[in-house]
Protein backbone atom coordinates (compact mmCIF):
# COMPACT_ATOMS: atom_id res chain seq x y z
CA UNK A 1 0.00 0.00 0.00
CA UNK A 2 1.52 3.33 -1.03
CA UNK A 3 0.77 6.51 1.59
CA UNK A 4 -1.55 7.83 -1.35
CA UNK A 5 -3.65 4.89 -1.00
CA UNK A 6 -3.80 5.21 3.02
CA UNK A 7 -4.69 8.66 2.58
CA UNK A 8 -7.47 7.48 0.28
CA UNK A 9 -8.70 4.84 2.65
CA UNK A 10 -8.60 7.62 5.32
CA UNK A 11 -10.95 10.18 3.16
CA UNK A 12 -13.00 6.32 2.24
CA UNK A 13 -13.45 4.93 5.20
CA UNK A 14 -12.93 6.64 8.34
CA UNK A 15 -16.32 7.61 8.51
CA UNK A 16 -17.93 4.64 7.86
CA UNK A 17 -15.62 2.85 10.12
CA UNK A 18 -16.53 5.55 12.97
CA UNK A 19 -19.81 4.89 11.96
CA UNK A 20 -19.55 1.02 12.52
CA UNK A 21 -17.50 1.12 15.70
CA UNK A 22 -19.79 4.11 17.35
CA UNK A 23 -23.27 1.74 16.87
CA UNK A 24 -21.30 -0.97 18.44
CA UNK A 25 -18.98 0.91 21.29
CA UNK A 26 -21.48 3.48 22.16
CA UNK A 27 -19.11 5.94 23.27
CA UNK A 28 -17.47 8.51 21.05
CA UNK A 29 -14.25 8.99 22.45
CA UNK A 30 -13.96 5.30 22.55
CA UNK A 31 -15.15 4.81 19.35
CA UNK A 32 -12.22 7.51 17.73
CA UNK A 33 -9.47 5.79 19.41
CA UNK A 34 -10.58 2.45 18.21
CA UNK A 35 -10.39 4.53 14.73
CA UNK A 36 -7.18 6.28 15.14
CA UNK A 37 -5.65 3.11 16.62
CA UNK A 38 -6.65 0.85 13.84
CA UNK A 39 -5.53 3.74 11.13
CA UNK A 40 -2.14 4.08 13.24
CA UNK A 41 -1.61 0.06 12.58
CA UNK A 42 -2.29 0.46 9.01
CA UNK A 43 0.16 2.91 8.78
CA UNK A 44 2.79 1.10 11.07
CA UNK A 45 2.38 -1.95 8.43
CA UNK A 46 1.45 0.07 5.24
CA UNK A 47 4.38 -1.73 3.59
CA UNK A 48 2.87 -5.11 4.11
CA UNK A 49 -0.61 -4.29 3.25
CA UNK A 50 -2.04 -4.91 -0.17
CA UNK A 51 -3.48 -1.37 -1.44
CA UNK A 52 -6.58 -3.29 -2.38
CA UNK A 53 -7.30 -4.72 1.27
CA UNK A 54 -7.44 -1.57 2.86
CA UNK A 55 -10.91 -1.08 3.84
CA UNK A 56 -10.84 -5.01 4.92
CA UNK A 57 -7.67 -4.12 7.55
CA UNK A 58 -9.41 -1.26 8.50
CA UNK A 59 -12.44 -3.52 9.47
CA UNK A 60 -10.61 -6.11 10.99
CA UNK A 61 -8.66 -4.40 13.26
CA UNK A 62 -11.13 -2.14 14.43
CA UNK A 63 -13.29 -4.70 15.42
CA UNK A 64 -11.20 -6.66 16.99
CA UNK A 65 -10.07 -3.23 18.98
CA UNK A 66 -13.06 -2.90 20.01
CA UNK A 67 -14.28 -6.28 20.95
CA UNK A 68 -11.09 -5.87 23.11
CA UNK A 69 -12.17 -3.07 24.96
CA UNK A 70 -15.71 -3.88 24.55
CA UNK A 71 -14.52 -7.18 26.75
CA UNK A 72 -12.68 -5.40 29.18
CA UNK A 73 -15.04 -2.72 29.94
CA UNK A 74 -17.57 -5.36 30.73
CA UNK A 75 -15.26 -6.76 33.50
CA UNK A 76 -14.33 -3.57 35.17
CA UNK A 77 -18.13 -1.94 34.50
CA UNK A 78 -21.31 -3.18 36.02
CA UNK A 79 -22.84 -4.03 32.43
CA UNK A 80 -26.58 -4.87 34.15
CA UNK A 81 -27.17 -1.63 34.48
CA UNK A 82 -27.16 -0.43 30.55
CA UNK A 83 -29.68 -3.83 30.27
CA UNK A 84 -32.18 -3.60 32.93
CA UNK A 85 -32.57 0.11 31.66
CA UNK A 86 -33.20 -0.86 28.40
CA UNK A 87 -35.12 -4.19 29.58
CA UNK A 88 -37.60 -2.18 31.68
CA UNK A 89 -38.47 0.54 29.26
CA UNK A 90 -41.97 1.51 29.26
CA UNK A 91 -42.34 4.04 26.94
CA UNK A 92 -44.19 3.97 24.04
CA UNK A 93 -42.16 4.41 20.30
CA UNK A 94 -43.04 5.62 17.00
CA UNK A 95 -39.65 6.71 15.72
CA UNK A 96 -38.64 3.34 14.09
CA UNK A 97 -34.83 4.33 13.73
CA UNK A 98 -35.04 5.19 17.88
CA UNK A 99 -36.49 1.58 18.59
CA UNK A 100 -34.41 -0.09 16.25
CA UNK A 101 -31.10 1.33 17.91
CA UNK A 102 -32.45 0.41 21.14
CA UNK A 103 -33.05 -3.06 19.72
CA UNK A 104 -29.55 -3.34 18.18
CA UNK A 105 -28.55 -2.72 22.12
CA UNK A 106 -30.06 -5.45 23.42
CA UNK A 107 -28.10 -7.72 21.04
CA UNK A 108 -24.95 -9.52 21.80
CA UNK A 109 -21.83 -7.88 20.68
CA UNK A 110 -20.80 -10.32 18.04
CA UNK A 111 -24.91 -10.48 16.88
CA UNK A 112 -24.77 -6.67 16.70
CA UNK A 113 -21.30 -6.37 14.96
CA UNK A 114 -22.10 -8.46 12.45
CA UNK A 115 -25.51 -7.42 11.74
CA UNK A 116 -24.26 -3.65 11.35
CA UNK A 117 -21.53 -5.02 9.29
CA UNK A 118 -23.87 -6.62 6.86
CA UNK A 119 -26.30 -3.38 6.86
CA UNK A 120 -23.79 -0.68 7.16
CA UNK A 121 -20.89 -1.73 5.17
CA UNK A 122 -23.12 -4.42 2.91
CA UNK A 123 -20.56 -6.92 3.51
CA UNK A 124 -21.38 -10.59 2.32
CA UNK A 125 -21.30 -13.75 5.02
CA UNK A 126 -17.60 -14.55 3.81
CA UNK A 127 -16.52 -11.13 4.02
CA UNK A 128 -18.10 -10.71 7.47
CA UNK A 129 -16.64 -13.85 8.24
CA UNK A 130 -12.99 -12.64 7.52
CA UNK A 131 -13.38 -9.54 9.94
CA UNK A 132 -14.78 -11.53 12.45
CA UNK A 133 -12.65 -14.33 12.51
CA UNK A 134 -16.32 -16.48 12.79
CA UNK A 135 -17.45 -19.01 9.54
CA UNK A 136 -19.28 -18.01 7.15
CA UNK A 137 -22.32 -20.61 8.41
CA UNK A 138 -22.21 -18.96 11.96
CA UNK A 139 -22.20 -15.43 10.63
CA UNK A 140 -25.43 -16.72 9.40
CA UNK A 141 -26.75 -17.52 11.58
CA UNK A 142 -26.05 -14.77 14.12
CA UNK A 143 -27.87 -12.58 11.26
CA UNK A 144 -30.87 -14.35 10.67
CA UNK A 145 -31.22 -14.94 15.16
CA UNK A 146 -30.44 -10.65 15.52
CA UNK A 147 -33.19 -10.07 12.30
CA UNK A 148 -35.48 -12.40 14.30
CA UNK A 149 -34.83 -11.11 17.55
CA UNK A 150 -34.88 -7.31 16.02
CA UNK A 151 -38.29 -7.97 14.09
CA UNK A 152 -39.73 -9.33 17.74
CA UNK A 153 -38.56 -6.60 19.37
CA UNK A 154 -39.76 -3.40 16.86
CA UNK A 155 -43.06 -5.32 16.28
CA UNK A 156 -43.71 -5.87 20.08
CA UNK A 157 -47.40 -4.41 21.61
CA UNK A 158 -45.47 -1.49 23.67
CA UNK A 159 -43.50 -0.10 20.27
CA UNK A 160 -46.20 -0.62 17.76
CA UNK A 161 -44.33 1.86 15.06
CA UNK B 1 -11.39 -80.08 -12.46
CA UNK B 2 -14.03 -80.98 -10.23
CA UNK B 3 -13.19 -83.25 -7.19
CA UNK B 4 -14.19 -84.08 -3.60
CA UNK B 5 -11.48 -80.90 -1.95
CA UNK B 6 -12.71 -78.30 -4.45
CA UNK B 7 -17.11 -79.39 -5.19
CA UNK B 8 -18.28 -76.67 -2.52
CA UNK B 9 -16.76 -73.56 -4.57
CA UNK B 10 -18.35 -75.36 -7.73
CA UNK B 11 -21.59 -75.77 -5.70
CA UNK B 12 -21.43 -71.66 -5.14
CA UNK B 13 -20.46 -71.13 -8.70
CA UNK B 14 -23.57 -73.08 -9.83
CA UNK B 15 -26.05 -71.16 -7.28
CA UNK B 16 -24.56 -68.04 -8.41
CA UNK B 17 -25.13 -68.63 -12.23
CA UNK B 18 -21.28 -68.67 -12.53
CA UNK B 19 -20.86 -71.55 -14.50
CA UNK B 20 -20.51 -72.57 -18.22
CA UNK B 21 -23.12 -75.44 -19.54
CA UNK B 22 -19.93 -77.74 -19.59
CA UNK B 23 -19.15 -76.82 -16.22
CA UNK B 24 -23.25 -77.87 -15.26
CA UNK B 25 -23.08 -81.03 -17.03
CA UNK B 26 -19.49 -81.68 -14.96
CA UNK B 27 -20.98 -81.26 -11.84
CA UNK B 28 -24.24 -83.01 -12.63
CA UNK B 29 -22.29 -86.45 -13.60
CA UNK B 30 -20.14 -85.65 -10.12
CA UNK B 31 -22.98 -85.51 -8.21
CA UNK B 32 -24.20 -88.97 -9.93
CA UNK B 33 -21.23 -90.56 -8.47
CA UNK B 34 -20.74 -89.18 -5.31
CA UNK B 35 -24.72 -89.41 -4.17
CA UNK B 36 -23.62 -88.67 -0.40
CA UNK B 37 -22.76 -84.67 -1.50
CA UNK B 38 -26.35 -84.50 -3.22
CA UNK B 39 -28.08 -83.82 0.52
CA UNK B 40 -25.17 -80.85 0.86
CA UNK B 41 -25.84 -79.57 -2.66
CA UNK B 42 -29.52 -79.14 -2.14
CA UNK B 43 -29.14 -77.18 1.32
CA UNK B 44 -27.34 -74.52 -0.47
CA UNK B 45 -30.72 -73.97 -2.83
CA UNK B 46 -32.35 -73.63 0.21
CA UNK B 47 -30.29 -71.18 1.69
CA UNK B 48 -30.87 -67.57 0.29
CA UNK B 49 -31.94 -64.63 1.76
CA UNK B 50 -35.15 -62.55 0.75
CA UNK B 51 -35.54 -59.16 1.08
CA UNK B 52 -37.72 -57.84 4.29
CA UNK B 53 -40.27 -55.35 3.57
CA UNK B 54 -39.46 -52.52 6.10
CA UNK B 55 -39.70 -49.12 5.71
CA UNK B 56 -38.29 -45.57 6.92
CA UNK B 57 -41.33 -43.86 8.72
CA UNK B 58 -39.87 -40.50 8.56
CA UNK B 59 -38.99 -39.94 4.58
CA UNK B 60 -40.94 -36.66 4.88
CA UNK B 61 -39.24 -35.18 7.45
CA UNK B 62 -35.88 -35.51 5.11
CA UNK B 63 -37.17 -33.62 1.97
CA UNK B 64 -36.55 -30.55 1.85
CA UNK B 65 -38.60 -28.31 3.92
CA UNK B 66 -40.61 -26.15 1.80
CA UNK B 67 -42.01 -22.73 3.75
CA UNK B 68 -44.65 -23.66 5.45
CA UNK B 69 -46.86 -22.33 8.63
CA UNK B 70 -43.88 -23.22 10.55
CA UNK B 71 -40.77 -22.18 9.00
CA UNK B 72 -41.55 -18.86 6.83
CA UNK B 73 -40.12 -16.62 9.18
CA UNK B 74 -36.79 -18.25 8.40
CA UNK B 75 -37.80 -18.18 4.83
CA UNK B 76 -38.60 -14.22 5.17
CA UNK B 77 -35.45 -13.17 6.65
CA UNK B 78 -33.68 -15.39 3.56
CA UNK B 79 -36.15 -13.40 1.30
CA UNK B 80 -34.84 -9.85 3.14
CA UNK B 81 -30.83 -11.06 3.25
CA UNK B 82 -31.54 -12.19 -0.45
CA UNK B 83 -30.29 -15.22 0.04
CA UNK B 84 -33.04 -16.68 -1.95
CA UNK B 85 -33.11 -18.18 -5.28
CA UNK B 86 -35.24 -17.24 -8.28
CA UNK B 87 -37.49 -19.91 -7.46
CA UNK B 88 -37.51 -19.53 -3.93
CA UNK B 89 -38.49 -16.17 -3.63
CA UNK B 90 -41.35 -17.16 -5.76
CA UNK B 91 -42.49 -19.81 -3.39
CA UNK B 92 -42.62 -16.99 -0.65
CA UNK B 93 -43.72 -14.83 -2.85
CA UNK B 94 -46.92 -17.48 -3.75
CA UNK B 95 -47.21 -18.20 0.09
CA UNK B 96 -47.77 -14.74 1.20
CA UNK B 97 -50.26 -14.82 -1.84
CA UNK B 98 -51.99 -17.69 0.18
CA UNK B 99 -51.38 -16.40 3.74
CA UNK B 100 -51.69 -12.23 3.40
CA UNK B 101 -51.98 -11.94 7.48
CA UNK B 102 -48.35 -12.80 7.67
CA UNK B 103 -47.36 -9.90 4.99
CA UNK B 104 -46.77 -7.92 8.09
CA UNK B 105 -44.46 -10.02 9.58
CA UNK B 106 -42.05 -9.63 6.20
CA UNK B 107 -42.52 -5.71 6.74
CA UNK B 108 -41.11 -5.79 9.79
CA UNK B 109 -38.37 -7.69 9.08
CA UNK B 110 -37.72 -5.37 6.44
CA UNK B 111 -37.77 -2.56 8.74
CA UNK B 112 -35.16 -4.46 10.95
CA UNK B 113 -32.55 -3.35 7.77
CA UNK B 114 -30.41 -0.95 9.88
CA UNK B 115 -29.55 2.56 7.78
CA UNK B 116 -26.50 4.28 8.46
CA UNK B 117 -26.72 8.20 9.76
CA UNK B 118 -24.72 9.69 7.39
CA UNK B 119 -24.63 12.61 10.19
CA UNK B 120 -22.29 10.93 11.99
CA UNK B 121 -18.40 11.44 10.21
CA UNK B 122 -15.17 11.78 11.84
CA UNK B 123 -14.46 14.92 11.96
CA UNK B 124 -10.80 15.03 12.95
CA UNK B 125 -9.85 13.25 9.57
CA UNK B 126 -6.30 15.27 9.04
CA UNK B 127 -5.24 13.65 12.57
CA UNK B 128 -5.40 10.17 10.32
CA UNK B 129 -3.59 11.51 7.56
CA UNK B 130 0.11 11.25 6.80
CA UNK B 131 2.41 13.03 4.46
CA UNK B 132 4.35 10.07 3.69
CA UNK B 133 7.71 11.04 5.23
CA UNK B 134 8.20 8.65 7.57
CA UNK B 135 9.93 5.18 6.44
CA UNK B 136 8.44 2.75 8.46
CA UNK B 137 11.42 -0.54 8.89
CA UNK B 138 10.32 -2.93 10.97
CA UNK B 139 11.98 -4.09 14.18
CA UNK B 140 13.72 -7.17 12.41
CA UNK B 141 15.15 -4.45 9.47
CA UNK B 142 16.26 -2.26 11.95
CA UNK B 143 17.94 -4.89 14.27
CA UNK B 144 19.78 -6.39 10.79
CA UNK B 145 21.08 -2.79 9.80
CA UNK B 146 22.05 -1.94 13.04
CA UNK B 147 24.03 -5.15 13.24
CA UNK B 148 25.13 -4.40 9.43
CA UNK B 149 25.38 -1.06 10.63
CA UNK B 150 27.98 -1.90 13.59
CA UNK B 151 30.08 -4.79 11.63
CA UNK B 152 30.55 -2.45 8.67
CA UNK B 153 32.06 0.32 11.05
CA UNK B 154 34.14 -2.09 12.59
CA UNK B 155 35.47 -3.97 9.25
CA UNK B 156 36.76 -0.30 8.05
CA UNK B 157 38.36 0.90 11.60
CA UNK B 158 39.89 -2.31 11.68
CA UNK B 159 41.20 -1.64 7.72
CA UNK B 160 42.21 2.01 8.72
CA UNK B 161 44.02 0.74 11.69
CA UNK B 162 46.12 -2.00 9.56
CA UNK B 163 46.03 0.66 6.88
CA UNK B 164 48.19 3.43 9.24
CA UNK B 165 50.01 0.19 10.93
CA UNK B 166 51.51 -0.80 7.22
CA UNK B 167 52.06 2.95 6.61
CA UNK B 168 54.24 3.38 10.06
CA UNK B 169 56.03 0.33 9.34
CA UNK B 170 56.82 2.14 6.24
CA UNK B 171 57.87 5.49 7.40
CA UNK B 172 60.30 3.30 9.83
CA UNK B 173 61.64 1.33 7.61
CA UNK B 174 62.57 4.65 5.11
CA UNK B 175 63.96 6.33 7.69
CA UNK B 176 66.33 2.96 7.98
CA UNK B 177 67.01 3.02 5.08
CA UNK B 178 67.93 6.48 4.60
CA UNK B 179 70.00 6.50 7.87
CA UNK B 180 71.79 3.35 6.65
CA UNK B 181 72.25 4.99 3.23
CA UNK B 182 73.45 8.37 4.37
CA UNK B 183 76.82 7.11 5.48
CA UNK B 184 77.35 6.05 1.89
CA UNK B 185 77.52 9.81 0.91
CA UNK B 186 80.84 10.16 2.17
CA UNK B 187 81.53 6.80 0.26
CA UNK B 188 83.42 7.41 -3.21
CA UNK B 189 80.99 7.56 -6.48
CA UNK B 190 82.22 4.11 -7.86
CA UNK B 191 80.66 2.24 -4.53
CA UNK B 192 77.75 4.42 -4.77
CA UNK B 193 75.81 1.95 -7.47
CA UNK B 194 77.21 -1.43 -5.34
CA UNK B 195 75.66 -0.26 -2.53
CA UNK B 196 72.07 0.90 -4.32
CA UNK B 197 72.51 -2.38 -5.56
CA UNK B 198 72.45 -4.30 -2.05
CA UNK B 199 70.44 -2.19 -0.91
CA UNK B 200 67.95 -3.33 -3.73
CA UNK B 201 68.74 -7.18 -3.00
CA UNK B 202 68.05 -6.23 1.05
CA UNK B 203 64.54 -4.67 0.23
CA UNK B 204 62.87 -6.94 -2.44
CA UNK B 205 62.18 -9.82 -0.35
CA UNK B 206 59.93 -7.61 2.12
CA UNK B 207 58.44 -5.86 -0.65
CA UNK B 208 55.96 -8.81 -1.82
CA UNK B 209 55.37 -10.05 1.46
CA UNK B 210 53.80 -6.24 2.21
CA UNK B 211 52.37 -6.17 -1.34
CA UNK B 212 50.42 -9.90 -0.32
CA UNK B 213 49.89 -8.97 3.35
CA UNK B 214 48.03 -5.63 2.52
CA UNK B 215 45.93 -7.74 -0.22
CA UNK B 216 45.17 -10.38 2.08
CA UNK B 217 43.68 -7.36 4.50
CA UNK B 218 42.01 -5.92 1.46
CA UNK B 219 40.62 -8.96 0.36
CA UNK B 220 39.10 -9.70 4.18
CA UNK B 221 37.53 -6.93 3.65
CA UNK B 222 35.93 -7.11 0.68
CA UNK B 223 34.33 -10.55 1.63
CA UNK B 224 33.05 -8.83 4.75
CA UNK B 225 31.56 -5.99 3.67
CA UNK B 226 30.39 -7.89 0.73
CA UNK B 227 28.78 -10.43 3.63
CA UNK B 228 27.39 -7.92 5.12
CA UNK B 229 25.76 -5.69 2.70
CA UNK B 230 24.50 -9.13 1.16
CA UNK B 231 22.73 -10.20 4.19
CA UNK B 232 21.17 -6.52 4.50
CA UNK B 233 20.08 -6.60 0.95
CA UNK B 234 18.24 -9.90 1.78
CA UNK B 235 16.59 -8.99 4.48
CA UNK B 236 15.54 -5.64 3.22
CA UNK B 237 14.39 -6.86 -0.02
CA UNK B 238 11.52 -7.77 1.75
CA UNK B 239 10.44 -4.41 2.35
CA UNK B 240 10.58 -3.73 -1.45
CA UNK B 241 7.51 -2.34 -1.11
CA UNK B 242 9.06 0.90 0.44
CA UNK B 243 8.99 4.26 -1.32
CA UNK B 244 12.21 5.52 -2.43
CA UNK B 245 13.65 8.54 -3.09
CA UNK B 246 17.37 8.09 -2.99
CA UNK B 247 19.25 5.07 -3.88
CA UNK B 248 22.88 3.60 -2.09
CA UNK B 249 25.20 2.21 -4.34
CA UNK B 250 28.24 0.33 -2.89
CA UNK B 251 30.88 -0.69 -5.48
CA UNK B 252 34.18 -1.48 -6.40
CA UNK B 253 36.43 0.28 -8.99
CA UNK B 254 39.85 -1.49 -10.51
CA UNK B 255 39.79 -3.85 -8.05
CA UNK B 256 42.16 -6.43 -8.45
CA UNK B 257 40.28 -8.72 -6.74
CA UNK B 258 36.98 -9.80 -8.81
CA UNK B 259 33.24 -10.15 -8.14
CA UNK B 260 30.00 -8.86 -9.25
CA UNK B 261 31.31 -5.00 -9.60
CA UNK B 262 28.26 -3.45 -8.46
CA UNK B 263 25.75 -4.50 -5.51
CA UNK B 264 22.33 -2.39 -6.00
CA UNK B 265 20.08 -2.11 -3.09
CA UNK B 266 16.50 -3.16 -3.85
CA UNK B 267 15.11 -0.59 -2.54
CA UNK B 268 15.91 2.98 -1.71
CA UNK B 269 15.56 5.28 1.22
CA UNK B 270 13.74 8.20 1.90
CA UNK B 271 15.88 10.01 4.14
CA UNK B 272 14.02 13.19 6.21
CA UNK B 273 14.01 14.77 9.53
CA UNK B 274 12.06 11.70 10.51
CA UNK B 275 14.93 9.39 10.26
CA UNK B 276 15.99 10.78 13.39
CA UNK B 277 14.26 7.93 14.64
CA UNK B 278 16.68 5.80 13.16
CA UNK B 279 19.33 4.18 15.71
CA UNK B 280 22.26 6.02 15.97
CA UNK B 281 24.20 3.28 14.22
CA UNK B 282 22.27 3.59 11.40
CA UNK B 283 22.53 6.89 11.10
CA UNK B 284 25.73 7.24 11.61
CA UNK B 285 26.48 3.99 8.68
CA UNK B 286 24.15 6.76 6.73
CA UNK B 287 26.48 9.56 7.39
CA UNK B 288 29.51 7.89 6.59
CA UNK B 289 28.10 6.64 3.20
CA UNK B 290 27.13 9.66 2.73
CA UNK B 291 29.23 12.01 3.93
CA UNK B 292 32.48 11.12 4.77
CA UNK B 293 35.22 11.25 1.35
CA UNK B 294 36.88 8.68 1.01
CA UNK B 295 40.02 9.04 -1.16
CA UNK B 296 41.80 6.80 -3.44
CA UNK B 297 44.48 7.03 -0.97
CA UNK B 298 42.95 6.01 1.77
CA UNK B 299 41.21 3.19 -0.16
CA UNK B 300 43.37 2.65 -3.05
CA UNK B 301 40.57 -0.22 -4.76
CA UNK B 302 37.44 1.03 -3.28
CA UNK B 303 34.99 3.64 -3.51
CA UNK B 304 32.42 3.70 -1.56
CA UNK B 305 29.35 6.11 -3.23
CA UNK B 306 26.07 7.57 -1.94
CA UNK B 307 23.96 9.28 -4.70
CA UNK B 308 21.31 11.09 -3.44
CA UNK B 309 18.61 12.71 -5.40
CA UNK B 310 17.19 15.94 -4.83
Amino acid sequence: MTPAEYNQCVDAHADGLFRFILKNMRDEEEARDVVQDAFEKMWRNIATIDGQKGKSYLFTTGYHTMIDRIRKKKHISDYTEVNEESLFHTEQYSDLKKVLNEGLNQLPDTQRAVITLRDYEGYSYEEIGQITGLSESQVKVYIYRARLFLKEYIGSPERVI
Amino acid sequence: MLTRNNYETWFIDYHDGALSKTQVAELFAFLEKNTDLKAEFEFFNSVSLEPEEITFSGKESLKRSLIDQTNYLNWFVSYVENDLSESDRKLVEEFLKAHPELLKELELIIKTKSIPDYTIIFKDKSSLRKTAKVLTFSRTVYRSLSIAASIVLIAVAYYFIQLRGKQKEEFAHQDQTEKSVAPSNTLPQGSEKELANQSDVETQPSNPKKKSRRLSIQKNTVQLLRKIWRITIKRLSIQRSLIVRSSIRFHSLKSSISFPPIIRLPFQVRLTSHNNNLPIRLRVLILLLSQCKFSSQQLPNWRLSFLRKN
